[in-house]
């Protein structure tokens, strides 16, 4: 849909337009009925300089259509007036009893020239313009009736024609001033629906980091031992300031690149692992671990958010205490499968108020344009499967040449 | 034969031309007034002015018909609805031929072909230009030929080729208006959305996450949770108490994740708006941005206006088989069905152009149905 200012522009175009049509008809129709009247009055032989006065109309009134600018319009205007003089002088000059029966046909070019239209997107200009095409043509005409020595005689074509165009703009100007106030606009419609799924969009990112974070903390309080050790205590207190960090949640700008030689995604998986070692979970990293690809910051912290999760899931609910990461990579894409040998779950049961599949990993992997399939049944394991795309393909050199891009995929236990 | 030839103004943009209901009568009170001056002007010269007092009507009734035909809750503007109100304007153009014939009115003067002309542009918006020319050809070989019927008998200046063109001028000089007006708005109006499509052109982005945002949802979210575990790790130590404080903390926090993580767009908006939401399969995730905009838009003009009842609305989406979401929308408004089409018309015409099969059915309680197609 148009913006209300745009399509208001363009009504008034179209309105333009029509006016320029309606000049075009009146003046093209003139020339037969100047030809015909004249000869059904046996004066045939005067018609060419009317004929010519109208030609020269519509020669201009078709630039002003095709190339419509204040310059064109006022050389319509301008012109147009000496060409209706000229009709007008040719006409009366040689038949002064036409008047005052064919005044309906002596005052057509004076008609057109009401109908200017205007250069610009506002309505009300267009009036100004009509007004002084009415009063050169009123001019023009009044100028040849007293060489002639004739009464001035106008008719009320014009005038009607006049009051016509100038409701027309008007009333296009009250109806599109009309709109601006009733009609909805889309534009800021659409800014604050976007703001709501940002607001959304955040709250959804929150959940996720406060499911690692201080919702894995309150387990340990729960479930851990009377006396925490140093690991653990530092543990805490890092989730506790990562709340209140200035980067407190990942990156969303889709267009930033990883910059060349960042190791970021290797790095933190190689915390990743390190930290689930010391939780006493053992993980093992296999796969194209050396492939160097090309990610969003968003997507690396989508790889390494919905690892942790998945790890978490190992380490909290399988029962064992060794997990496998494989990782495969295509010209397009990086998959992570996390396996466990555990308890296993029914995925088809899990309760809707789970939070830790729903917000930690289909969540932060979809909202990075990735998809996620989880494989489990009671008894026999768990297997977790995300991809995530990557910018661009394996960075060339790869893997020979691990510093030459992006971010590695992978890294040593 | 373009598409600019067989759409419609009011296709491409139903909004412009919503506030039509009076515009077609506008025009026609416009050509009337016209009328009834010229039949008074010239009283003593028709040969029944009675007959032009009863012409006139009919040029009203059209416009009134071309008013109703366009209402924004009614089905799309057809040529059938063209060839009724056309048809009320042509008894009009006979009726004063009528108490034209045998008189001594200029044909300059005879009104009916100006009604007539004013008439048929006030179709221009609804209808396309295809459709004008296939009406407008005939149209105007019959008053033309009407014309020449009732003028050719007077003692005439006029040659009878002059006195077709000039019975018909106003006619066709409204044809070729209404014709190029409706080519002008739909050929533009489809360039300018080809340039736009697949662009922000015309709409610019909301921007990159708050990061204040962030951290206020954070800390919010938070802010029982951070300063017991603070005081946890600084202890070192885990008593029976911060156990039993963990577990209260720890449900607390995760119903307030699952609530956050069950919200919809929807439920923001029924929290803005005070209105029922009814989708228990979240389907209305499955709304695009275009179709959220345009929905929130007429719910909130809804709530804005005092005449409705916020407790009253309520809506309600539901699968169907197809994989489409059946959506539908009731409004409790308080108002006579003219000033209720002023409020909820703009929006409803926005709806109309994101979702599919949208209808209304305008009655106290304004109910509007539509379905959202397959992602």
């Amino acid at each position: 849909m148009l913006p209300r200012k745009v399509a208001a522009a363009v009504s008034v175009f179209a309105v333009v337009r029509s006016g320029h049509a309606v000049a075009a008809i009146i003046l093209v129709a003139c020339i037969p009925g100047t030809i015909v009247t004249l000869a059904h009055l046996s004066y045939a032989d005067t018609v060419a300089v009317p004929v010519l006065a109208l030609v020269a109309m519509i020669a201009l009134l078709a630039l002003a259509a095709s190339r419509t600018s204040r310059t064109t319009l006022a050389l319509y205007v301008a012109v147009g007036a000496v060409a209706n003089y000229l009709f007008v002088f040719g006409v009366l000059a040689h038949h002064p009893g036409l008047l005052p029966t064919a005044l309906v046909l002596v005052n057509r070019p004076e008609t057109a020239l009401v109908l200017v239209g205007t250069a610009g997107r506002r309505p009300l200009p267009a009036i100004g313009w009509g007004i002084a095409g009415f009063l050169a043509g009123l001019a023009t005409t009044g100028i040849a009736e007293l060489q002639l020595g004739r009464s001035l005689e106008f008719g009320n074509g014009p005038a009607i024609t006049l009051a016509n165009y100038c409701a027309v703009y008007l009333g296009l100007s009250i109806v599109q001033r009309a709109q601006l106030r009733r009609v909805p606009d889309f534009l800021t419609l659409r800014t604050e629906t976007r703001r709501i799924e940002a607001v959304l969009s955040t709250e959804q990112r929150a959940v996720a980091l406060l499911h690692d974070t201080v919702l894995n903390d309150l387990a340990l309080v729960i479930n851990g031992p009377d006396v925490l050790d140093s690991r653990m205590i530092e543990r805490m207190r890092a989730d506790v300031a990562t709340l209140g960090s200035a980067d407190i949640l990942p990156p969303q700008d889709a267009h930033e690149l990883v910059a060349a030689s960042d190791g970021s995604l290797r790095n933190q998986m190689t915390a990743l692992v390190s930290d689930f070692q010391w939780r006493g979970l053992n993980v093992e990293l296999t796969g194209d671990t050396g492939t160097v690809a090309r990610m969003t910051p968003k997507v690396v912290a989508a790889a390494v958010g919905a690892l942790r999760a998945s790890l978490e899931n190992v380490l909290a609910h399988s029962g064992v205490d060794s997990a496998e990461i494989i990782v495969s990579a295509t010209d397009e894409s990086v998959t992570w499968t996390v396996n466990d040998a555990g308890t296993g779950f029914d995925p088809g049961a899990v309760p809707a108020d789970r939070l830790g599949l729903r917000s930690s990993l289909y969540g932060r992997v979809e909202s990075a344009g990735g998809t996620v399939k989880v494989w489990s049944a009671p008894g026999a394991g768990t297997s977790v499967l995300f991809t995530l795309p990557m910018l661009s393909g394996r960075a060339p050199g790869d893997p020979r040449d691990p510093e030459h891009d992006a971010a590695k995929t992978g890294a040593s236990p | 034969m373009t598409s600019a030839w067989t759409r419609s103004p009011q296709d491409v943009d139903p909004l412009s031309w919503f506030t039509g209901p009076r515009m077609p009568i506008a025009f026609s009170i416009a050509g009337v007034l016209q009328g009834t001056a010229i039949t008074v002007i010239y009283w003593h010269s028709w040969s029944n002015a009675a007959l032009q007092l009863v012409a006139l009507p009919f040029f009203l009734v059209a416009g009134w018909l071309t008013a109703l035909s366009a209402q924004p809750s009614r089905p799309r503007f057809r040529s059938r609805d063209a060839a009724t109100i056309l048809s009320f304007a042509g008894a009009g153009v006979v009726i004063s031929a009528a108490g034209t014939f045998g008189g001594t009115v200029p044909v300059a003067q005879w009104w009916p072909g100006i009604a007539l002309g004013v008439t048929f542009v006030s179709l221009s918006p609804y209808f396309t230009p295809r459709q004008q020319l296939i009406f407008a050809v005939p149209l105007i070989a019959f008053t033309g030929a009407v014309g020449w019927i009732v003028f050719s008998s007077q003692a005439n200046f006029w040659p009878p080729a002059a006195i077709v063109i000039i019975s018909a001028g106003p006619l066709a000089i409204g044809a070729a208006g209404g014709v190029v007006f409706s080519y002008a708005v739909v050929a533009r109006t489809l360039a300018l959305l080809d340039t736009a499509a697949g662009s922000e052109e015309f709409y610019t982005s909301a921007g990159p996450p708050d990061p204040e945002l962030q951290k206020a949802t954070v800390a919010r979210m938070s802010a029982r949770v951070a300063p017991f575990l603070e005081s946890v790790a600084s202890a070192g130590v885990i008593t029976p108490e911060n156990r039993a404080l963990a577990a209260q903390l720890a449900r607390s926090l995760r119903t307030e994740l699952v609530t956050a993580t069950s919200r919809s767009w929807l439920d923001v908006v029924a929290h803005e708006t005070g209105m029922i939401v009814s989708d228990p399969a979240r389907l209305a995730d499955g709304m695009n941005e275009s179709q959220r905009a345009a929905l929130r838009g007429l719910l909130v003009a809804a709530v804005d206006s005092t005449v409705v009842d916020r407790r009253t609305l309520l809506i309600e989406l539901r699968a169907r088989p197809d994989g489409s979401t059946a959506v539908a929308l009731s409004i409790d408004v308080n108002l006579p069905e003219g000033r209720r089409l002023v409020l909820l018309a703009p929006h409803y015409l926005t709806l109309k152009t994101t979702v599919d099969d949208l209808s209304w059915d305008d009655g106290r309680r304004s109910l509007m149905r539509f379905r959202i197609p397959p992602a």
